[in-house]
């Protein structure tokens, strides 16, 4: 059973450490660590996006040993859909970030109350991102989760331990890496002494990817390019 | 005429807008013609099946998967290849739904299928390849496992 467990994890960093999730591991990296110097945000941001995507796992593996879920069938509907539909959003959500919606147009119903409400709450944007993250597969991720976790949590009668295990194991290296990143700008703007203007560039940056990443993944998943 | 930096804020954003409404329709066209018919297979003859099911979005590791396992058919059973005892075809799972379904396929994975007549009598679906590709040899052997079994009831005809 421990090395199950091990092995649930080693899955999960596997799944984050290959090429496949790569556009979207950037984004929720620069995302977790934008606002460098408040460790508070930093953290509860990586604890949400964690908590996003582990609470995905949990419930795709209980859905399938509950027989509610058929785990080839939500395994390509996730993997043909999800890509599709993460492009678009992602482009949405980088335009929030960069304040770009509701400022310079403007729709018949109020977006810049969205902007605003997403301003306040950026830090449980987390959560969701976490979860969209998840629930887009690639081909790796999509196997070693359907054909290696989920039969295994099956097989060791663990259905909620083990996705919640890989679920971690998917968010460490962004979590680490978010941290490296957030305490390298935070000394790098103790120096310059202008943390503010370098937080303001990092929103910037943070909205710049998602908006790139979104093309990339509109371009690939839809246009089928690349 | 000058453009200030608003303006070209606003121009983005309309042209992102713009770029996101033609691509959730385009979208949604591709997905309601989007369908592949099953592989044809030969009625005649009886052979083992070696299929590499992959997703429409090829990434890296699932080429590697791929590569991995054509090595292993042509440095181990080119022979059987040649006399078509052993046929080897990669399928888009994602478009071909029917032999999608019959295998069960939830990931790109290996398939290897005895069939007879043109009908498949068993298979069995490889998702090890992910965990084993890291040992090449385990990889090689857990094919060949598979391939054996049903190869080995081919030469016995």
């Amino acid at each position: 059973m421990e090395l199950s467990i091990f092995s649930a994890l080693w899955l999960g960093i596997m799944t984050a450490i290959s090429p496949c999730p790569l556009a979207t591991n950037i984004a929720s990296i620069s995302f977790i660590s934008r606002k460098a110097g408040n460790k508070a945000h930093v953290l509860t941001s990586g604890l949400l996006y964690t908590l996003g995507r582990t609470l995905v796992y949990i419930l795709l593996g209980a859905g399938i040993a509950a027989g509610l879920l058929a785990n080839a069938e939500i395994s390509r509907f996730l993997q043909k859909h999800m890509n599709e539909i993460l492009g678009p959003v992602m482009i949405l959500l980088g335009m929030l970030l960069l304040n770009w919606l509701g400022k310079n147009i403007s729709f018949s119903f109020k977006t810049d109350h969205i902007q605003e409400k997403a301003a306040k709450s950026g830090i449980f944007l987390a959560l969701p991102i976490g979860a969209l993250f998840a629930l887009s597969f690639c081909p790796v991720s999509a196997g070693l989760f359907f054909g290696g976790l989920v039969p295994l949590a099956i097989k060791e009668n663990s259905i909620i331990i083990f996705p919640l295990i890989y679920g971690v194991g998917t968010a460490l290296p962004v979590i680490l890496f978010a941290f490296l990143l957030a305490f390298a700008t935070k000394s790098v703007s103790k120096i310059f002494t202008k943390l503010t203007q370098i937080e303001i560039w990092v929103r910037k940056i943070t909205g710049g990817l998602f908006i790139l990443v979104g093309i990339y993944y509109t371009l690939v998943h839809i246009y089928g390019l690349g | 005429m000058i453009v200030n930096k608003d303006g070209l804020k606003s121009i983005a954003t309309y042209l992102l807008l713009i770029f996101i409404f033609v691509s959730i329709g385009f979208m949604l066209g591709k997905n309601s013609v989007n369908r592949q018919d099953s592989q044809t297979i030969n009625k005649n003859i009886d052979f083992v099946a070696v299929y590499y099911m992959h997703s429409t979005f090829r990434c890296e590791t699932c080429n590697t998967i791929e590569t991995m396992t054509r090595n292993l058919l042509d440095r181990q059973y080119s022979s059987f290849l040649e006399d078509g005892s052993i046929q080897w075809q990669d399928i888009d799972f994602m478009k071909d739904i029917d032999l999608s379904k019959q295998f069960d396929v939830a990931a790109s994975c290996v398939v290897v299928a005895d069939i007879q007549n043109g009908e498949v009598i068993d298979f069995q679906r490889l998702n090890e390849v992910w965990t084993l590709m890291k040992d090449p040899e385990a990889f090689d052997q857990h094919i060949s496992d598979a391939i054996d079994i049903y190869l080995s009831k081919e030469v016995r005809k």
